[in-house]
């Protein structure tokens, strides 16, 4: 699942239009989307740090993240190349000094820049850097769900400093001009998640029946299935060893002294 | 746009974090000569990015990043009791680099460090001032290459020649430079000191296959600890991990033919034998990090914090290659790394 999150409706409505999004009309704190099968749910903000933060949290506890799942942080900015797109690898919170770094572990193809991210707006010329009003929150907040290099910052600039000037039509059309790179993006993220899909090395159902037959302690089967993963990962057949057990009238056991002997022949085994 | 499709990974060293304290060190300065299109952040502290939470060692040691700043506190520290003293009693360790760039899936660095990213500390003179403070104590026996593995970034930091150049010049200095790397460029050119002692980390074919990524192969690494003993430096080898896995018996005797067969026993220093040891704590992090690893996943017997192979495998493990290296170099050469047992063996 990829959690977007924007301030703004404008910033979102690129998103909503190329994937089909559906609001969440029971979400009645913020403006929510949604769709499953694209395995992508949005969530609109406002702007500012602490609504940011707020939105941020109430997403991830109604949808509580795995370790699997990406947040993506994105929308427009002020800064000096109005229309460029940039991947943020260094915020810093204006008010408290404090910095914060995204993991970039992948290859996103932007260019990139640091952020600031300032407690209101600002009215004058931006030099050099970008500013916003939520990176630094929203990957405040975002650490207690995400780890750092699921955490994706990427701004589009709108205007240098003078931010009352640029309408929502215009936000949406900078946004635009990039879809094909947002499209890219979710794509990508998508992919590294399905490539880091692994099957369970073990099998609940037969390690609880063995465990079973062997009449084990909880301290038994912790044990037992150290060992079984163990087997599992340095390739030794285990359905095999244990099979082989079965068949010669080892297993199942009669009682928990016959399954103490029984454990340690099988962990003989194993190794 | 580039596709993104197959090759997702930054590439090593694609960007590189700077303490602003260090940004106008010379040091600093060359390392970043080498990579002219790493991206360059600036950083105030090394914790800043080397201790954040959440982080992922293995996906991160895929794409590391080096950050350059400077160590400050606590320079050199007291060797560890599972590690070697080789007997001596002042027995130290430094951290000049945190992290390196072999993947070995049982290094203890992934389960006591946050992050896989490189640290270079480029202030080395400090820690060579606190060594001479050290030295006014009496004799120092030094590890400078713990961990990292100096060698193996010496054409990035160069520190391995710097730490050999200055352990030359000192009396009573012993250091150890521990190393995977097969690098025979570093010892042409260079004077043997017996002040610097070059450690030759080596595990069969089969164990560096399965654990150890973008490690040089076995017979890279003797030829190359062969090469240095030749040319009359301090050679130790060492077996250390000793790791287990089916058949041991069988790789690691064909480990040590190979090894003796390139390797004059006469020219060894001496040798290091030592069975898979880790703190508990560190073996936890390791087996969140590395869900699918064996090396990590063994059902290990835990003794009052520290975790090895159940003490039957242990000895056994320890015992046959005790055994094997005496009738190669006898008795006196081998150091275990508890040697209260080399009594009993």
């Amino acid at each position: 699942m990829i959690y977007i999150i924007t301030a703004l409706y404008s910033e979102a409505q690129i998103f909503i239009g190329q994937y089909h999004l559906k609001k969440n009309v029971a979400n009645t704190r913020f403006q929510e989307f949604f769709r499953e099968e694209e395995q992508i749910r949005l969530i609109i903000s406002g702007p500012g740090e602490i609504a940011a933060a707020a939105a941020v949290a109430s997403l991830c506890t109604l949808y509580p993240p795995s370790e699997r799942d990406w947040l993506f942080h994105v929308g427009v900015c002020a800064g000096a190349q109005t229309g460029e797109i940039f991947l943020c690898h260094k915020l810093i919170e204006e008010t408290t000094g404090k910095t914060f770094y995204p993991d970039l572990l992948y290859r996103y193809g932007l260019p990139e820049s640091a952020i600031t991210t300032a407690a209101k707006i600002r009215e004058e010329s931006v030099g050099a850097g970008l500013i916003d009003l939520e990176a630094c929150a929203v990957y405040q907040a975002g650490s207690y769900f995400f780890q750092t290099h699921r955490m994706l910052f990427v701004k589009v600039v709108s205007d240098n400093g003078n931010p009352k000037q640029v309408t929502a039509e215009q936000i949406g059309r900078y946004m635009q001009a990039h879809r094909e790179r947002f499209v890219q993006i979710i794509s990508m993220l998508n992919e590294i998640t399905d490539q880091e899909q692994k099957e369970p090395p073990m099998q609940e159902e037969r390690i609880r029946q063995l465990s079973g037959d062997l009449h084990c302690s909880k301290a038994m089967e912790d044990s037992l299935r150290q060992y079984l993963r163990y087997a599992c990962l340095a390739g030794i057949d285990a359905p095999g060893v244990i099979r082989q057990m079965y068949q010669s009238g080892l297993l199942p056991c009669a009682g928990k002294k016959e399954g103490k002997q029984r454990f340690e022949e099988l962990k003989k085994r194993l190794l | 746009m580039k596709s993104l499709k197959k090759d997702y990974c930054s590439p090593a060293f694609s960007h590189i974090y700077v303490e602003k304290a260090v940004a106008d060190h010379a040091r600093t300065k060359r390392i970043l000569s080498q990579f002219a299109s790493a991206c360059v952040i600036e950083i105030e502290h090394y914790k800043d990015v080397f201790c954040r939470r959440g982080q992922d060692y293995g996906r991160q040691h895929r794409a590391q990043k080096i950050i350059l700043a400077e160590k400050k506190g606590n320079l050199l520290y007291r060797g560890a009791p599972v590690c070697q003293s080789f007997g001596n009693e002042h027995f130290y360790y430094t951290s000049c680099i945190m992290n390196c760039i072999y993947g070995c899936e049982y290094c203890y660095l992934k389960g006591m460090y946050p992050s896989a990213n490189l640290v270079i500390f480029v202030n080395l003179e400090d820690f060579f001032v606190e060594v001479q403070r050290l030295l006014k104590r009496g004799p120092l026996y030094l590890c400078v290459s713990y961990d990292t593995d100096l060698i193996a970034l010496e054409h990035i930091a160069g520190y391995a020649g710097v730490w050999s150049d200055f352990a030359a010049s000192q009396e009573n200095l012993k250091i150890e430079i521990r190393t995977k790397c097969a690098c025979e460029q570093f010892f042409r050119g260079r004077e043997p000191s017996e002040n610097v002692i070059y450690a030759f980390t080596l595990s069969p074919d089969a164990v560096a296959r399965a654990y150890e990524h973008f490690v040089p192969s076995l017979s890279a690494r003797i030829a190359c600890a062969a090469k240095a003993a030749k040319l009359g430096f301090a050679v130790r080898l060492c077996f250390d991990p000793v790791i287990y896995l089916p058949g041991w018996r069988r790789h690691y005797q064909e480990m040590l033919n190979e090894v003796f067969a390139a390797v004059d026993p006469a020219k060894i220093l001496d040798i290091s034998v030592g069975s898979f040891r880790i703190a508990k704590d560190y073996l936890k992090n390791m087996r969140r990090q590395m869900p699918d690893s064996a090396a990590v996943w063994f059902p290990f017997q835990n003794d009052a914090g520290y975790c090895h192979y159940p003490d039957e495998l242990m000895e056994q493990m320890e015992q046959f290659l005790f055994s094997k290296l005496e009738q190669w170099t006898g008795k006196e050469k081998i150091f275990l790394w508890n040697e209260t047992k080399k009594q009993r063996l």
